[in-house]
């Protein structure tokens, strides 16, 4: 009897942990009507629920997004792309038009008044979700705390401190002579929150902006994310009354969500459903171009690679129409110099990277590679000419992209040897040097601004040079470009540096990177910004029922 | 009978500090710096590169240059001397503990939910194949029960979405927290599992019916009822029961594929993200949870063989 007694304690022992343990955090964290602290609050069961939202369907104008990786942070220091970008509660100094040329944002004007000093004119008619206005105060909080949370947005500015002038005037200093400052401040972790965003202990609890909508609550839990409509927004009449976000990873389900009705926006549906996503009645799928490209890394420890005849080869030997036709499915377009058509500061004089598999096979054949034995592979001094490529399963088209490419190689006599794997173990192998070509989608313009990409891209110690190309002319006219402060003198040097390594292909372009904006009809109004990381919301979006 | 539960209890904790400690190894041994990962998926996106500033901060904050022993006894005293099982380098603000026991739940839910559908579906119609062997009710299920087994769980739940969301918009798609949530992921879950205990079942049966006792039962006149219910099935519940214990240790233990896709918060959706942005404390912690949930799950097993078994003991 005592056995039987001990067994059952046991076994309800463990489902009644397992309740309670599941039960017993609070999952929800709301604010309180006017307080700024949260109030933390048990969370509603149904909340949680991507799919079934029948409690935000039959709200008004409530816009329902499945994305896909879960919400981690609600904090722009660290996740601005998700808080500015997306949830829209955060705001920039600095805005930026479709054609990436910068314009007034929370500032309505900048200037450099010396080689480290920049002063920012601020709106005066900005509120916080708080009721409070916006000061630079306000401004200095936050610019302070992202260069302190966000070493990477920090280095980018190159951020040193800043001093409040007056109520509606701001100086920011950096260490050295900055130029790209105002496009830095574009970028979406220097959103702008107000103090009370932290709580006593300094801690950040919630997000409280200047932006179209306002924190409504974050279940821990399913990581489903609310905002709702800012009555006083600044820049206009906000449309939606809220937007909740959800997250749907598997791309599949996604598509089926959006089918069903479950959610009425999402994005990067597989490419090849499209087409029929597109042709249902009720959905309608847009493609646009991202300030992203696929590109090739060269390692230049490899001696084949140093010589420029041969990155000139393996470029033509690319068959780009062919995998935008067939990789991407229309979904990105071939390269046409490093930036977008639509960046305002691309060169705009650069063709588009040609594909002629005959002239790469001459080239070959100048630099002494012959298929001497017959067997569809060159030689040179008795060895077949193998290229190893790499590239990271974080993005779907990556690995079919480079199995293209790796067969593009294979018909002008290379011997490809083609790798995929996880990110990490691409870092590794891009440390250790053991690859020839790596395949990867690169941000071109966290920053708009060729100051950003260029020099990481072609200065030997440039952050994203992992193939470490060496041009001690291209450092120095780069330097140049980088600290010339008029704006038209510096365009003209980043062409020029542009139009060089064009030609010098330290890395190798391949194709603009695209994305699959897919919608219910009803979603009206919505304005792809191609400065966004991925995509952004806008103040102006709506939905009708 | 407590000399039996001290020895288990005992070897529970052994292999709970085996299973962190390996983890804690492994995390180091895996391809990739843990700056570096902490850093894309917090400060930079997975493809940027991450300068050695950044780096070297997030190492001098998470104390990530110090020797591995010294990183996981710190954890391991945190866990013992303050029950504290410390804080996410990607989850801000959220401690590992939240994010651990808010995962649980789901897991636990889904777990049961998609044992009681083995239980229900598997053991009947194991019996009803075994009383009716070979006659086409038998053949149609054992045939049934190899497509289920053969096709894999993604697919299945994909089509599982494709009828009863899709066409029939019976379920939601994907989500948490209706009752209506749970059916498909349940349903995806338990299908493979139905299938091999209606087959071990079905085996099991026809051996125990085999036995000289059960054609004494029928000499003796016994209904057919009662020898199935009363003899034959507490015999042949024996291998099925291990089954069953190991396959619930597997639901415990998460199931990421169908998490992902009906984006279930639960315990293996959380072991992945966090083993891809090298999370050391998250991913530690799950797996220490994961243990020792398995290994209460078939302790659990092995004392209630005793109760189908009398003579099965435990010294």
């Amino acid at each position: 009897m005592k056995k039987k007694l001990l067994t059952v304690c046991l076994f309800v022992f463990l489902l009644v942990a397992g309740t309670f343990i599941a039960g017993c955090t609070n999952t929800n964290t709301q604010p309180s009507a006017g307080s700024s602290a949260p109030a933390v609050t048990q969370a509603s069961s149904s909340q949680g629920s991507v799919a079934s939202g029948t409690q935000v369907s039959t709200s008004p104008k409530i816009l329902r997004m499945a994305d896909l990786s879960a919400i981690t942070s609600i904090d722009p220091a660290s996740s601005g792309v998700f808080v500015t970008e997306k949830a829209m509660i955060t705001e920039p100094l600095v805005g930026a038009t479709q054609d990436f040329i910068l314009t007034p944002k929370l500032a309505i004007s900048w200037n450099q008044t010396s080689p480290t000093t920049w002063e920012f004119k601020l709106r005066d008619d900005v509120k916080f979700h708080n009721g409070k206005p916006m000061t630079a105060s306000e401004v200095k909080f936050s610019l302070d705390r992202t260069s302190k949370e966000n070493s990477n947005s920090r280095q980018m500015a190159d951020y040193k401190d800043s001093r409040v002038i007056d109520d509606h005037t701001i100086e920011v200093t950096t260490n050295t002579n900055n130029p790209i400052l105002p496009a830095v401040l574009h970028y979406s972790n220097f959103g702008i929150i107000h103090p009370d965003s932290l709580d006593a202990q300094g801690n950040f609890t919630i997000p409280i902006g200047t932006g179209p909508m306002m924190y409504d609550s974050f279940d821990q839990q399913t990581r489903v994310f609310s905002v709702k409509k800012n009555p006083d927004y600044w820049a206009g009449t906000v449309k939606l009354d809220g937007v909740v976000f959800t997250s749907v990873p598997d791309h599949s389900a996604r598509t089926l969500a959006i089918e069903k009705g479950d959610i009425d926006f999402t994005v990067d549906l597989p490419y090849n459903e499209a087409e029929r996503i597109d042709a249902l009645p009720d959905i309608n799928v847009e493609k646009y171009l991202t300030p992203r490209v696929y590109i090739l890394y060269v390692n230049f420890d490899r001696a084949p690679l140093q010589d420029v005849r041969m990155r000139k080869a393996l470029s033509l030997a690319i068959n780009r129409t062919d995998i935008v036709n067939h990789v991407l499915y229309g979904v990105g377009q071939s390269a046409k110099g490093f930036f977008l058509p639509s960046m305002s500061f691309g060169n705009k004089n650069l063709d588009e990277l040609q594909y002629d598999p005959v002239k790469a096979k001459a080239l070959l054949a100048e630099m002494g590679y012959k298929d001497t034995n017959g067997d569809g592979i060159v030689e040179k001094d008795g060895q077949p000419l193998t290229i190893n490529l790499i590239t990271a399963t974080n993005r779907p088209a990556l690995s079919p992209m480079l199995e293209t490419i790796g067969s593009d190689l294979k018909a002008i006599g290379i011997q490809p040897k083609v790798e995929v794997m996880a990110s990490a173990a691409q870092t590794d192998r891009v440390k250790a040097r053991t690859y020839d070509l790596q395949l990867v989608a690169s941000n071109i313009a966290m920053v708009p601004d060729p100051g950003y990409i260029i020099p990481n891209w072609f200065k030997s110690d440039g952050i994203s040079n992992s193939g470490k190309w060496k041009n001690a002319t291209m450092d120095a006219e780069i330097d140049d470009a980088f600290h010339t402060v008029d704006d038209k003198e510096r365009l003209t040097k980043w062409n020029k540096i542009e139009a060089e390594a064009y030609d010098l292909l330290p890395v190798i372009p391949v194709a603009d990177y695209g994305v699959l904006i897919v919608k219910k009809d009803a979603v009206q109004g919505y304005k792809f910004d191609p400065t966004a990381h991925d995509y952004a919301l806008g103040y102006e979006i709506t939905i009708t029922e | 009978m407590h000399h039996y539960l001290i020895k288990r209890f005992a070897f529970l904790l052994l292999t709970i500090l085996a299973a962190s400690a390996l983890a804690y190894l492994m995390l180091h041994a895996v391809p990739g710096e843990t700056a570096e990962n902490v850093a894309r998926h917090t400060i930079v996106g997975i493809e940027d590169a991450v300068s050695e500033e950044t780096k070297a901060e997030i190492s001098a904050k998470y104390n990530l240059n110090d020797p591995i022993w010294v990183q996981y006894s710190n954890w391991l005293s945190g866990l013992i001397f303050h029950g504290n099982l410390g804080s996410s380098y990607v989850y801000k603000n959220t401690s590992v503990f939240t994010l651990v026991s808010l995962a649980l739940g789901p897991t636990i839910i889904l777990a049961i939910a998609s044992m009681l559908i083995v239980i229900i579906a598997g053991i009947p119609l194991g019996m009803y194949c075994a009383v009716h062997e070979n006659r086409p009710s038998d053949l149609i299920i054992r045939g049934a029960t190899i497509l289920s087994i053969s096709f894999p769980s993604f697919w299945l739940a994909l089509m599982l979405i494709l009828v009863f969301s899709l066409t029939l918009d019976w379920f939601p798609v994907s989500g948490y927290g209706t009752p209506a949530n749970i059916v498909l992921p349940a349903i995806a879950l338990s299908l493979h599992p139905t299938a091999v205990v209606i087959r071990i079942v079905r085996t099991s049966m026809l051996e125990t019916l085999g036995q000289q006792y059960i054609t004494f039962a029928i000499a003796k006149g016994l209904s057919w009822g009662h020898i199935l219910w009363n003899h034959a099935i507490k015999n042949a519940l024996i291998p099925v029961l291990t089954l069953l214990g190991v396959y619930f240790g597997h639901l415990l233990a998460g199931t990421v594929i169908i998490e992902n896709i009906f984006a279930w918060p639960g315990i293996g959706n959380l072991l992945i993200t966090s083993v891809d942005a090298r999370d050391i404390p998250v991913v530690t912690s799950c797996i220490v949870v994961i243990v020792a949930m398995f290994l209460i799950v078939n302790f659990l097993v092995d004392v209630s063989y005793h109760f189908i078994d009398p003579r099965i003991r435990y010294e």
